[in-house]
């Protein structure tokens, strides 16, 4: 697989991870008591949603310097759900901003309503981040009139409606449930937990068997596929029972490396079920390869990109979670100190 | 409307709104950090209260101007693809550099913000101009994009205007095109000086408008209203360097956009400079010159081909006009404010309009309150008059003689052929225009909601305590009323 295709992964995968923990953190409203976690939710929310907004500025200049081509395919195909989701965001950053501003100014109830405001906003990024990412990988949703010119036009409904776009969605659903539970640490909640690992698991097993079959064979004939899903389930039971430290960041390492091996595992093909095998190579699909820019600017970007992710995602971000993280916690201890 | 012209004013509106925010992401770190500085050197705990209000201020902003760049960002690989594909091809390397300086923005404001009783006093101002040198990378970055497209440089232009083939691709000399000796310094030097002007503005107006004002509210909007006015008067003279630099750079490399810009429609030696009715003569000669020369050569309209002629000329010179006379009178004003806040004169002239106390005498705080927001109309201007001024071309390219004796610009895209003819993108781009203005209108109201019920004098008291605790808890303070 091309080395700067499976780059693009990690900063798809670092934003995909993050925007879960702020989409599952308002999640929570419904599938747990709201106040009794309401103040880990939004120190967490609080603490990340300006890095989350800014991993999408990495994620769209990354693809911009990687794939320089496939503006045509941003431009004539996927622009009307791409400009939807910036609205959708827009609403959700919003509706979330309000509410850390009333919680800011004592104000609980509008804070709860403007969070659940933020709920379905946050579940319409995540369907059109979905569907765009089940598009480009499955095809659907593309009609090719010329693919070495890349005249291509979208058919919508196509787009948003397929089997593979709605089941693996459910599936993303479900691993966000899991993922919430495991995050917070939510021992009532253990059973659904693993309820929703378990759905998560079939679901992304089923879909990329009937639809994405390079994926899928990739995946299942992996061994190192098969001891992260055990992992997966032993780190449910041990986050929910026990005092693990740093309990958020590996739970947020672990879904970060699910999404690269997801990456992995496509093998750098997309468009796989609108291309048959042995059109461009003995694998479904076209390689994600033929869009890459041109050598010259793909290097130079290429290092100032892996630098960004190097020093500010990495390093960086992690220091200035933990600062916020700490003084969130110590102003919630303070404040309880005070009630007493 | 067609798609074209609908295309150009959804960039524009998402554009303008997004600028409307990021003059204070790059004035507002050096703003708070020099009150920060002052609060600390003159044990001053005003100039502290100023600091930790407008830091709160600074993070609200940030956060819309960041969601109204995010648009304008999905903007271009959607409604601008095919200008974006070239760009991404060729020049995309500022942008890369720009998720750093945006990232460390980020972290460095959320630092700053979290970071006043956690780090030292130093390391927190250190903090801060971080910010601002974050911010400012942002905006030099994004200003480098922009100068590429009026001289695209880092290509064989050559052969891909006769072939459509990228060849001899420089990322790093594409980074550094020629204009950008202009535009850096004019799209900085401006940020900052409407941004000093709004602040000025806005103190102004609080003095003029609040009833019944405390001593604590009344020596808060005086010290905020006098460091606005220094560091205004400060950048003004960065400013009219960069403006006079502008312009006689734009006369070496753009001759053609400096006589969309000024009007000039025919080449002239000793060419006159027209601001609306008022006609100087050799002025643009000898503004446009160095060293300076009122007989010099300025290309007009006449010595282009017509095809390059710009159709809305009439629009950028407007408002070039409106931006460089709101600049020129505010600059002017500023330095007479200053000079008037540092020496209060007591002859008659500087009495008679009220400047022995500029900050109690409702002249000057008019005219800080009038010219301190007529910037951002400068502000906006000087970019519609930039970007309207472009026309009829996305990116440019050489200059060169015809056989006629007439110029002709060899433009590697047309604006004509950049836009995205999809007839969805009209609905949906209308509601990324009443998302932002919702948006803008909803931080305003956040911003006031914020504020309501936090008095000025509440924060000057927590700011005294501070400072009182950090003196080793004596219980004289020792507050300089200015």
């Amino acid at each position: 697989m091309n080395e700067f295709v499976l780059f693009f992964f990690i900063p798809l995968a670092w934003f995909v991870t993050a925007f879960m923990i702020e989409a599952g953190s308002v999640v929570m409203i419904p599938v747990c008591r709201y106040e009794n976690y309401r103040e880990k939710m939004l120190i967490v929310i609080g603490s990340l949603w300006a890095i989350i907004a800014t991993s999408l500025v990495y994620l769209v200049v990354s693809l911009d310097t990687i794939f320089a081509p496939v503006m045509f395919v941003t431009g004539a195909v996927l622009y009307a759900p791409l400009m939807v989701l910036i609205i959708m965001l827009a609403f959700h950053h919003f509706s979330i901003g309000v509410a850390e501003g009333s919680s800011t100014l004592g104000k609980h109830s509008m804070e709860r309503t403007f969070l659940v405001l933020a709920l379905p906003f946050a579940l319409i990024v995540a369907f059109l981040g979905n569907t765009l990412f089940t598009s480009v990988f499955s095809g659907y949703g593309f009609c090719v009139h010329n693919l070495l010119t890349l005249d291509i036009t979208p058919n919508y409904t196509q787009m948003i409606f397929n089997a593979f776009n709605w089941v693996f969605f459910i599936g993303v659903v479900m691993y966000v449930v899991y993922f919430t539970v495991v995050f917070y640490g939510i021992k009532e909640r253990l059973l659904v937990g693993a309820l929703g690992l378990t759905l998560a698991n079939i679901l992304f097993l089923v879909s990329t068997h009937e639809w994405l079959p390079v994926v899928f064979n990739s995946a299942v004939n992996n061994a190192g596929f098969w001891i992260y899903i055990v992992i997966l389930y032993a780190y449910l039971y041990i986050a929910t029972t026990r005092n693990v430290p740093f309990r958020q960041a590996w739970i947020f390492l672990l879904t970060f490396i699910g999404a690269m091996m997801f990456g992995a595992f496509t093998q750098g093909r997309i468009l796989e079920d609108i291309v048959p095998a042995g059109t461009v190579g003995p694998l479904p699909g076209v390689p994600a390869s033929l869009l890459l820019t041109n050598a010259a600017t793909l290097t130079a970007g290429s290092i100032v990109l892996g630098m960004a992710g190097l020093l500010v995602l990495g390093g960086i971000t992690a220091v200035s979670y933990k600062v916020l993280y700490k003084v969130a916690t110590e102003r919630v201890e303070a404040k309880k100190a005070t009630v007493k | 409307m067609s798609l074209e012209i609908f295309d150009r004013v959804l960039a524009g509106y998402t554009m303008g709104t997004h600028m409307l925010f990021t003059y204070w992401a790059i004035t507002l770190p050096f703003f708070i950090i020099s009150a920060e500085y002052l609060a600390y050197k003159k044990n001053d705990p005003y100039y502290l209260a100023i600091a930790k209000r407008w830091s709160v201020v600074m993070a609200v902003l940030f956060a819309v101007g960041s969601a109204a760049g995010a648009a304008i960002a999905v903007e271009f690989i959607t409604v601008w693809y095919k200008w974006m594909y070239l760009v991404n091809q060729i020049d995309i390397l500022p942008f890369d550099i720009e998720v750093m300086a945006f990232f460390a923005e980020v972290i460095f404001l959320a630092l700053y913000l979290y970071g006043w009783d956690r780090m030292s006093r130093t390391a927190h101002m250190i903090v801060g101009g971080l910010i601002g040198l974050g911010s400012s990378a942002s905006a030099v970055l994004i200003i480098l994009v922009n100068s590429w497209m009026n001289t695209p440089t880092g290509f064989n232009i050559e052969a891909y205007l006769q072939s459509g083939q990228l060849t001899g691709v420089d990322p790093l000399s594409a980074a550094l095109p020629i204009i950008a000796l202009a535009e850096v310094p004019m799209g900085l030097a401006g940020a900052w000086f409407v941004g000093f002007g709004s602040i000025a503005g806005y103190f102004a107006f609080r003095k003029l408008t609040k009833k019944d004002m405390t001593t604590d509210e009344k020596e808060y909007y005086n010290r905020g209203l006098k460091l606005a006015t220094y560091l205004g008067a400060l950048d003004a003279i960065f400013l009219g360097w960069a403006g006079d630099n502008a312009g006689k750079t734009l006369y070496l490399y753009q001759p053609l956009k400096l006589a969309t810009l000024e009007g000039v429609m025919q080449t002239a030696a000793g060419a006159p400079m027209q601001v609306g009715p008022i006609t100087i003569p050799n002025m643009l000669s000898l503004l446009s010159t160095w060293p300076p020369n009122p007989h010099a050569t300025v290309l007009g309209y006449s010595s282009f081909v017509k095809a390059d002629w710009d159709p809305i000329w009439y629009i950028s010179h407007t408002a070039y006009d409106l931006h460089a006379t709101l600049g020129i009178i505010g600059a002017i004003a500023v330095w007479i404010l200053a000079y008037s806040f540092w020496k209060q004169p007591k002859n008659a002239l500087f009495k008679a309009f009220g400047l022995d106390n500029p900050a109690e005498n409702k002249i000057p705080l008019y005219a800080m309150f009038f010219l301190g927001w007529l910037q951002l109309v400068a502000w906006e201007a000087g970019w519609v008059a930039a970007e309207t001024g472009r026309q009829p071309f996305v990116i440019w390219g050489p200059m060169v003689q015809t056989a006629s004796g007439l110029y002709e610009i060899q433009a590697v895209m047309l604006t004509a052929d950049g836009f995205n003819n999809s007839p969805e993108v009209l609905p949906i781009g209308i509601s990324i225009m009443v998302v932002l203005a919702l948006a803008v209108a909803g931080t305003i109201y956040m911003l006031k909601k914020l504020f309501t019920g936090k008095e000025v004098s509440a924060d000057v008291s927590s700011a005294r305590l501070i400072m009182a605790t950090n003196a080793g808890g004596s219980s004289s303070l020792n507050i300089k009323r200015k």
